[in-house]
């Protein structure tokens, strides 16, 4: 199944500062819920790992993602990755373009457009929920970005995000996603962030998912 | 038949007599394929294709055989060394038993795990590292047709496409004339989704084999256990497995719709794993290998047209198919033609041209097509024939029930030769129709309807009068890989009148140890009570080609009538001989002979076959037994009119079926009650595809629909109640006069149920919809069409 996303955010940074960071995999991975970085494999090319639960699925994702274009007189990255997961029960491949620009002097917008395809298990079961896990995952990835970015000196890179961020909650994700399905259906949203759903103002994911 | 010949005791056709197999059923001692343990027996689980199509790079077993309780792991390589890597279809295509080197679809089996329990062996399966390169994935049958798609069996040599084959019958040019010249033609596009049929037992096999006499025992879920005996000794002779030393038991099967009719590979990998390792192997799929890899129902793509005259009578019929068969041609149908009986298409109709084309697509989807009460293709063929009448009857604005009732054949024209070659061998077309309208109150409805759409209410009546063909086959144009489709049944009658009735046909829920009781009782007056039919077990069933297609009464019925009047015929001169009269001179009444005008002059069968065994003719060879091995002269055409009225509720889409009056004409009947309970299952899975269920890929080749979560069986809460009723046509040709009723209402029903929900919307100007009608589709079509109403 395919998941696209195509969103902006805006980060209380200079743009080169924000670029610096989207540029160096080892933090931008850090940032994803779920992710761990694994190893430089050459100068565009990283392994990582990334677990996401959604519903009964838990998928523990082994991978790696190349840089295949970055432009920095344009601000703009192209990340390719892929993975499949470690017990062979599916893979899923990845398309991110990432494009800067500066909202005054100490401000960035950064778009990105991303697709998604997956496969096996996960595309089977939770495939009226994957478009809002990913929404979700975007949503815990700007926000841990913000605290890298945001409010730190020109050490933020050494705060350890990857770790705090590895343990992401699969019923959390699953709740909130379940919310973004409802909202959506019910017309509620209108494009509305989603920040703030959390695990217990919705409905428990067992309602939905009778085979964990 | 509307007369009891037999009395209740004796318990012959008409009476329903409760099913012999159920005390075991209801206390729990049915004995399925799951319940056998045998000695030392290992437990097998598959590892599955998380892709629809990868080529597989490695597979790593070293940590799954580290594993505690695994004894060993089986894929492609290990079946290559003794050539069981690949196996023929019953379609004369081919079948990966387990990939080399590459997947073809989603749950495709790539190794299966042997341990000494099956939560080790799941265990096992979750250990095995396979190293997959996904590749190009085509699900849309049209997008694998166009030029430059890749070809997906480049293992077939001189295959250049995604084409298996193409299908027509009938006059393309005449028809082509006919619709030029039509006053009325309509076209549709129609799509028959996936579905599966989810017995409630899923499929397995307990495979053990003796290595000192040579000699495989595989208990299995088959619904035809000789047939899968001869295949097994055709693909697995050259190690050894002749056909003598095989026997395959079906036990209690619990449901089979076409689901066990396929062999798949995971019998064969049990066997080869039982045959290596010296232990008795179990493999049990679990729900989603069920759903997700075994054989599916239908996926067709249809587009068909119908010409008429401005006054309804209908001319000519043209039906064009896109069949998308998945990766092989697996469809198990035994027909001559690859698209099984889909040319009836032109229903209870005396269409005078009629021209249809099948092309059989390869996709990277599971293998099957036949399955799910579908009587080989005629499910499809119904739907179409039933949505365009209804076309029809809105094109030129004629009450369909009106539209039906001026183009019946008619009763007197019967047999009826079909342009497309079927004999249809008997029916009332307008009785059954008539009785339908009578019973349900048609014109109430429309009335009814009337005044419920000057309301604002939607409310819908849909008629489908469905002709069926069953009872494969006559030997001419039914074969499985050459196999004729005869069948079979072997009586015989003890010294004290008890009697065992070994068939060729399996059970999977029809109470054929009820049934085929009942026709020997019928034949022989020997009451039910003392009847015992067996089956399943090929080491004493007479070779029979299996249950499905409802062609167990039209084929194995007949054997068994035929059989039990050989029987008689043997009796009538016993009793002659101990009446000492001439056999002439006897005349029979269910259970005695009696000498003519002399009623208190009688022998009963008892006493004949007590005297077959003590004191017989001389030259006469002892014992009172007979086979028959029976091949229809022709099929049976079971047909029937079926009325659906529904509520549609206009603001979320939902469709509530309000009443469903079905007339069902079975010819002569075994068993009313049992007849009864096989309409309403079947109707159950008439509801089910037309508003529920529906397997979907997306384009990577993922499954939706691959568990319950999904995949929305009906229960009691969503099916309504019933209401049926029957004419009776006998069969000209079969012995009992009977035709088969296992499929009729899955054939009839969906459309019934299609052609009421479009009648409640049509006054919005909705002509067509497709299935299954889920809420949200039936409210698209109204929200379109309202919308398109208020622009114009």
């Amino acid at each position: 199944m395919r998941a696209g996303m195509s969103k902006s955010f805006r980060v209380e940074a200079p743009i080169e500062r924000v670029w610096e960071f989207m540029s160096d995999m080892e933090k931008v991975i850090g940032c994803l819920p779920g992710a761990e970085y694994g190893e430089a494999l050459d100068e565009n090319r990283h392994a990582f790992t990334v677990t996401i639960k959604v519903g009964p699925i838990k998928t523990s994702y082994k991978g790696e993602v190349t840089i295949e274009e970055r432009d920095a007189s344009r601000h703009r990255i192209l990340i390719k990755g892929k993975g499949q997961d470690k017990k062979g029960k599916g893979g899923a491949t990845m398309e991110l373009t990432g494009e800067l620009k500066a909202d005054g002097r100490n401000a960035t917008v950064v778009h990105g457009d991303s697709s998604l395809t997956i496969s096996g298990l996960m595309a089977q079961f939770g495939s009226r929920m994957i478009q809002d896990v990913s929404d979700q995952l975007f949503e815990q990835f700007t926000e841990a970005l913000r605290t890298q970015l945001e409010g730190t000196d020109d050490d933020g890179s050494k705060v350890g995000v990857g770790e705090r961020m590895a343990a992401v909650s699969g019923g959390s994700l699953a709740a909130a996603a379940i919310k973004g399905a409802v909202r959506r259906t019910f017309g509620g949203a209108k494009g509305k962030s989603r920040r703030g759903a959390s695990a217990s103002d919705g409905p428990s994911p067992n309602t939905v998912n009778n085979g964990d | 038949m509307s007369e009891l010949r037999t009395s209740a005791e004796i318990g012959g056709m008409g009476h329903s007599v409760k099913r012999k197999e159920d005390p075991r059923f209801i206390r729990g001692k049915g004995t399925y394929v799951d319940d056998i343990i045998r000695p030392g027996m290992l437990y097998m689980d598959i590892v599955r294709s998380p892709y629809a199509h990868a080529k597989i790079k490695s597979i790593n077993s070293e940590k799954a055989l580290a594993h505690p309780g695994v004894a060993a792991v089986i894929t492609g390589e290990t079946l290559k060394e003794y050539n069981l890597h690949w196996m023929p279809t019953l379609m004369s295509d081919t079948q990966m038993v387990l990939p080399t080197d590459e997947v073809m679809y989603q749950a495709q089996e790539v190794a299966a795990v042997i341990a000494t329990s099956r939560y080790a062996a799941a265990d096992g399966v979750e250990l095995v590292e396979v190293d997959y390169e996904p590749l190009p994935v085509l699900v849309d049958p049209f997008k694998a047709l166009e030029p430059g798609a890749p070809v997906l069996r480049h293992d077939k040599e001189g295959q250049k496409d995604n084409l298996i084959w193409h299908w027509e019958a009938g006059d393309r040019d005449a028809t082509a004339k006919a619709f030029e010249s039509a006053e009325v033609t309509i076209k549709q596009d129609i799509y028959i989704p996936r579905i599966t049929v989810a017995s409630i037992e899923t499929c397995g096999i307990v495979a053990e084999f003796d290595s000192v006499e040579g000699q495989l025992t595989c208990w299995m879920t088959s619904q035809a256990p000789h047939a899968h005996r001869t295949v097994f000794a055709m693909v697995a002779g050259h190690v050894g497995l002749s056909e003598e030393k095989i026997r395959i038991i079906s036990p209690d099967l619990g449901g089979g719709f076409g689901g066990k009719v396929p062999i798949y590979p995971g019998y064969v990998i049990a066997i080869a794993a039982t045959v290596v390792t010296g232990a008795p192997i179990k493999w049990i799929e679990d729900r989603r290998e069920n759903m997700q890899a075994d054989s599916f129902g239908r996926d067709y793509h249809m587009t068909a047209e119908l010409a008429a005259d401005k006054d309804g009578t209908m001319k000519a019929l043209r039906i064009k198919t896109i069949a998308d068969h998945g990766y092989t041609d697996a469809a198990t149908q035994p027909s001559k033609w690859p698209a099984g009986l889909f040319s009836i298409c032109t229903g209870s109709y005396p269409f005078e041209n009629a021209f249809v084309e099948v092309d059989g697509v390869y996709t990277n989807k599971p293998p099957g097509g036949i399955a799910y009460r579908c009587s080989f293709r005629v499910t499809e063929a119904v739907h179409a024939i039933e949505r365009l009448v209804d076309i029809l009857a809105d094109e030129i604005d004629m009450d369909p029930a009106e539209l039906r009732l001026k183009n019946f054949i008619p009763k007197e024209a019967f047999p009826y030769k079909s342009v497309l070659g079927w004999e249809y061998d008997s029916g009332d077309y307008a009785g059954a129709l008539n009785l339908a309208m009578k019973r349900i109150g048609y014109a109430d409805l429309l009335k009814e309807q009337k005044e419920k759409r000057a309301k604002g209410e939607l409310m819908g009546i849909g008629i489908s009068s469905f002709t069926e063909v069953v009872g494969a086959g006559n030997s001419r144009d039914f074969d499985i890989l050459g196999l004729k489709m005869f069948d079979s049944a072997e009586i015989r009658v003890h010294p004290t009148g008890k009697v065992i009735c070994r068939i060729g046909v399996q059970t999977q829920g029809q109470g054929h140890e009820t049934t085929f009781g009942q026709i020997v009782a019928e034949e022989l007056g020997i009451p039910i009570a003392d009847i015992k039919v067996e089956h399943g077990d090929t080491d004493t069933a007479p070779y029979g080609l299996g249950t499905y297609a409802s062609r167990s009464t039209p084929v194995a019925g007949a054997a068994t009538a035929v059989a039990s009047r050989k029987i008689r015929d043997k009796a009538r001169k016993i009793a002659a001989y101990l009446l000492e009269v001439g056999e002439d001179d006897l005349e029979w009444e269910p259970g005695k002979f009696f000498v003519k005008g002399v009623a208190d002059k009688f022998k009963t069968i008892q006493d004949v076959a007590f005297a077959a065994y003590t004191n017989f003719p001389e030259g006469m060879e002892a014992g009172l037994e007979a086979v028959s091995y029976y091949d229809p002269p022709n099929m049976t055409y079971p047909f029937g009119s079926y009325i659906c009225v529904v509520d549609v509720d206009g603001k979320t889409g939902e469709v509530k079926v309000r009443r469903f009056m079905a007339v069902d004409d079975c010819g002569n009947i075994i068993n009313p009650m049992i007849v009864e309970g096989q309409i309403h299952g079947g109707l159950t899975m008439g509801l089910a595809p037309a508003l529920f269920e529906e397997i979907s890929y997306d384009e990577e080749g993922n499954m939706r629909g691959g568990s319950f979560m999904d995949y929305l069986m009906p229960t009691a809460v969503e099916t309504p109640k019933w209401e049926t009723d029957k004419t009776t046509t006998p069969s000209p040709h079969h012995p009992l006069g009977a035709k088969g009723v296992g499929e009729s209402a899955t054939v009839g029903a969906p459309a019934a149920i299609v052609n009421a929900v479009v009648d409640a919307l049509s006054h919005l100007g909705v002509r067509h919809l497709e299935i299954p009608m889920t809420p949200e589709r039936v409210w698209q079509a109204i929200r379109s069409a309202t919308q398109a109403g208020n622009g114009s």
